[in-house]
């Protein structure tokens, strides 16, 4: 089933302490400096890309602290592939499930770093989860990115 | 030298492993361990010359395996590999024996840059 994501995020512009060219840069430097993935355009809204239930992927890690918040991040099938092909240095046909699992956790993971590191204060990172996308488990953002390489995109979120 | 490279994510140690190859350091072995307990284990039987942990791993995170290697008396030259980049996380990597901290995501050259001294 393909569903956009227009419920995901009305006004999805506003976070008390990152914004969205912070997210846009750290994006940026996942995706081009370290996995050599290059980056078309990024928007400052996702609702337009739609995500293939059957193939798409969602990832959150929660923030705890001084700050709270949960940075989601939802990618489309093909670009969950050419991520998890760069990581395990592996053709398309060789991937597993579990393959892309731990290359979209590791990528909420470093993002949800990242944007600790830019908070500051005592919080904690908790440990990535991830699964399939379903648009059931869409939920109101409060910022929100998407970065478009090829012919996939990818939605980074933040939630407080 | 040896590396031991310890992550509970395959894709990050893959990562690590490569890049370090792309690197103009001496790399002779790279060693993998998937959580603290492991990594204890492989510190002991592969005595490697160099520690390269993430922070952010169950069971054990990486400062409590910097703790105990550090209480076992065990001086390997130990860094971290991690998404962690608050000054907060950087002080008490140091203050508990830490190299160096290398924040992800990270490019072949930013790690020769700071590896590069503690084998020069």
């Amino acid at each position: 089933m393909t569903q956009s994501v227009t419920g995901l995020s009305n006004n999805a512009q506003s976070s008390s302490v990152v914004n969205s060219t912070q997210l846009t840069e750290i994006s940026s430097d996942l995706l081009d400096s370290m996995l050599g993935i290059e980056v078309n355009s990024f928007e400052t809204s996702g609702q337009s890309i739609e995500f293939d239930e059957a193939s798409a992927w969602r990832a959150r890690i929660a923030i705890a602290g001084s700050w709270n918040a949960v940075v989601e991040t939802i990618v489309t099938g093909e670009l969950a592939s050419r991520i998890t092909c760069a990581m395990f240095d592996m053709t398309p046909d060789e991937l597993t499930e579990e393959d892309c699992s731990d290359a979209i956790g590791e990528v909420v993971n470093i993002i949800g770093g990242n944007i600790k590191g830019v908070v500051g204060g005592e919080c904690d990172l908790h440990l990535p989860c991830v699964g399939k996308y379903s648009a059931q488990d869409d939920e109101a953002q409060n910022l929100q990115i998407a970065a478009h390489c090829g012919d996939g995109s990818l939605i980074l979120s933040v939630a407080e | 030298m040896k590396v031991l490279i310890v992550d509970d994510s395959k894709a990050m140690r893959m990562i690590v492993s490569r890049t370090l190859k792309k690197t103009g350091l001496d790399i002779d072995s790279v060693v993998e361990a998937e959580n603290g307990v492991e990594a204890l284990e492989k510190i002991a039987s592969e005595s490697p010359d160099l520690v390269l942990s993430d922070w952010n791993m169950p069971e054990m995170l990486g400062i409590e395996l910097l703790e105990k290697v550090r209480e076992s008396g065990n001086t390997v030259r130990f860094g971290f590999i991690t998404s962690e980049s608050s000054a907060e996380t950087r002080t008490l990597a140091q203050e508990k024996g830490a190299a160096f901290l290398l924040t992800k995501p990270f490019t072949a050259e930013s790690m020769e840059n700071i590896l590069e001294p503690l084998f020069a």
